[in-house]
């Protein structure tokens, strides 16, 4: 088997979170990188991150900086990332200004390049900045010719070698180079009511599949994080169709369906035992009708099972959720959940300026680590918010059908809630909503004027895998047990 | 016999006021250059190891500043290198000062005298000065 694989190099890995997802699976040695993005982007930490990375793995690196910035400036402003390991500096990793090389011509600084990286064995070499060059030779095609020159020779000597360059990532002025390059990343940086946002795209990864799209960039003490779409989880490159012209041998059978309880009996007794498990379901309602103690009940009729359950919440804050969990007699079991062993994980997020690669990202993440099958997510609201501030409305429908298909691969069951606008009607037509249309099943949760009193009314709207009424049914919600099924004490 | 040209045999004249500065980067040798005239001493640079190397063939310096990160030949491998001249020509070794942001594994088992990280402040080169060199005239 391995004799079949020796015409793909091996991948070495970049270290920057999330990136080899993105490229798929990594740089090949020798391969000729291209990184281009406007000032500001991440261009420089991102190839210093790999460039450090590479040092501590004892593979020789240099960095080539530009004229714009000393080596010196070049590290006292690389101080201030996790990564940056000064006890590397001089050692592993060296820091040479190309300047020094310029002296004698743009001619003879290729020769000179090649022969100190030749010195050093370096495995990578980093060319931190194309503007710099530009400054120095009289044509700009020219000194892109040096870089792609000197490049080319490294890379082809078996030298992983980046080159970063301050263009747009699509100007069509670079083609020539870019046909050179095994390698292009696209950094994207821009400002969305008033609100800095960073991407990254692999423009092109010779011989290897990379996530289509523009990617999230995230900068922070750490340095790069990058997270992928989520829409490439759910499928690679292109869609393909699922086209079944002969039955497979599982689906021969009649299948059982296994449910997933709330915990509240009557409510179970009235799904069939709770919600089919593996498909998402969607509590919706306006504000106050009691849709977080509901999915408070579901998560906690999880953990009442042993199973491993995940919140992701935007909304309640630990204290709140112990209180609200207090008030409901549910305080024992949220604590036995969170407990150190508990099998519930609570993730929470303070909805500001949220970035739905970055949070989706990580929901997988736990998601796979704590091995859960069931997910509250404590609002839908937030992410359809985040995802329209970051892109646009139109994204919205193609994360969410993402995530619930990552969800259903991965055999997890979803609890979302969803805020609706409507507080007081009858049955609100969500057939327009594509929150709605994608989730296999849809709770409504009203409150509904009756004479004098507001009654809390219950409604499955909609029980894909399981027969339902569409009758409006009363609950209460009163300590300590929580919320209960049924008419009301008034009503008695 | 030309006097300034420096041949394989010929020793190099000592100079008691000049300082050597070796740093690739043209902008930190000519601003060190600049403390160091300023002190009135006598100044030399050079961009690189090799080109230190036959700097010194022809006046030997009684101080030498010196990059540790330099393409082709670094700091440590000049020093070595002057080190060994210095004995060929039965000259006394100048004072090695270091300038540099590399790790000190950089320069393991080299001898030197000082070693200034960068970035380091002006005065800090006037005090080095002071220190190895005596109070300028």
């Amino acid at each position: 088997m391995p004799d079949h694989d020796t015409a793909h190099p091996a991948l070495v890995s970049t270290s920057v979170p999330g990136l080899d997802v993105v490229l798929g699976g990594g740089l090949f040695q020798g391969a000729l990188v291209l990184i281009m993005g406007p000032p500001g982007s991440g261009k420089t930490t991102l190839a210093t991150q790999i460039a450090f990375a590479a040092a501590q793995a004892h593979r020789k690196t240099i960095v080539f900086t530009a004229l714009s910035e000393s080596t010196t400036k070049l590290l006292k402003h690389l101080q201030r990332f996790a990564f940056f390991d000064a006890s590397l500096i001089g050692v592993e990793i060296v820091f040479f200004s190309l300047e020094a090389f310029l002296a004698d011509g743009v001619a003879a600084a290729s020769d000179a390049v090649i022969a100190a990286t030749r010195q050093v064995g370096a495995e990578l070499v980093i060319i931190d900045g194309f503007r710099g060059i530009t400054g120095v030779a009289s044509d700009p095609q020219q000194a892109r010719a040096f870089l792609f020159d000197v490049g080319a020779a490294l890379s082809l000597a078996g030298t992983t070698t980046i080159i970063n360059s301050e263009a747009e990532p699509r100007d069509p002025k670079l083609f020539p180079e870019s046909t050179t390059a095994d390698v292009i990343l696209g950094l994207t940086y821009g400002v969305r009511d008033r609100r800095a946002l960073r991407g990254i795209e692999a423009i092109k990864v010779r011989g290897g599949t990379p996530l289509p799209g523009i990617h999230a960039l995230g900068l922070d003490g750490t340095g790069v994080l990058v997270y992928p779409r989520i829409e490439t989880q759910a499928i690679t490159a292109l869609p393909r169709p699922e086209v079944v012209a002969a039955l497979p041998p599982w689906a021969a059978s009649a299948t059982s369906l296994t449910t997933a309880a709330f915990g509240i009996p009557a409510l179970d007794a009235l799904l069939s035992g709770g919600v089919t498990r593996d498909t998402s379901t969607l509590l919706t309602g306006s504000l106050g009708t009691g849709k977080t103690l509901l999915a408070l009940h579901f998560a906690l009729a999880g953990v009442a099972a042993g199973e491993p359950v995940v919140m992701l919440s935007f909304r309640e804050t630990l204290p709140q959720l112990l209180a609200k969990a207090d008030a409901f007699a549910l305080g024992a079991t949220l604590r036995a959940g969170l407990a150190a062993a508990g099998p519930l994980t609570l993730i929470r997020w303070e909805p500001v300026e949220l970035v739905p690669e970055q949070v989706l990202d990580h929901l997988l993440t736990i998601l796979a680590q704590t091995h859960a099958q069931r997910l509250v997510i404590d609002s839908l609201v937030e992410l359809q918010r985040a995802v329209t501030e970051t892109s646009s409305r139109g994204r919205i429908a193609n994360v969410i059908a993402a995530l619930l298909a990552v969800l259903r691969q991965r055999k997890v069951t979803l609890l979302g809630v969803l805020e609706t606008s409507v507080t007081v009607t009858s049955t609100p037509d969500f057939a327009a909503d594509p929150l709605a249309i994608l989730a296999e099943n849809l709770l409504l949760l009203q409150h509904v004027g009756q004479e004098e009193q507001i009654q809390r009314m219950l409604t499955v709207l909609k029980m894909r895998f399981a027969p339902h009424t569409l009758t409006r049914y009363p609950f209460t919600i009163a300590a300590p047990e929580g919320i209960r099924l049924g008419p009301s004490d008034t009503d008695r | 016999m030309d006097h300034n040209e420096a041949t394989e045999n010929s020793v190099p004249q000592r100079q008691a006021r000049l300082v050597l500065i070796v740093d690739d980067e043209p902008a930190i040798a000519d601003s060190v250059a600049a403390v160091v005239e300023d002190a009135r001493y006598d100044v030399l640079i050079a961009h690189g190891g090799k080109q230190a190397l036959v700097l010194v063939a022809q006046q030997w310096p009684a101080l030498v500043m010196s990059d540790v990160m330099m393409p082709l030949m670094d700091g440590p491998t000049f020093v070595t290198a002057l080190r060994a001249q210095a004995a060929h020509w039965h000259l006394p070794m100048p004072t090695i000062v270091f300038m540099t942001a590399a790790s000190r594994r950089a320069v393991a088992g080299v001898v030197f005298d000082a070693l200034v990280e960068k970035p380091f402040e002006i005065t800090t080169i006037d005090a080095l000065l002071v220190r190895f060199l005596g109070e300028s005239g």
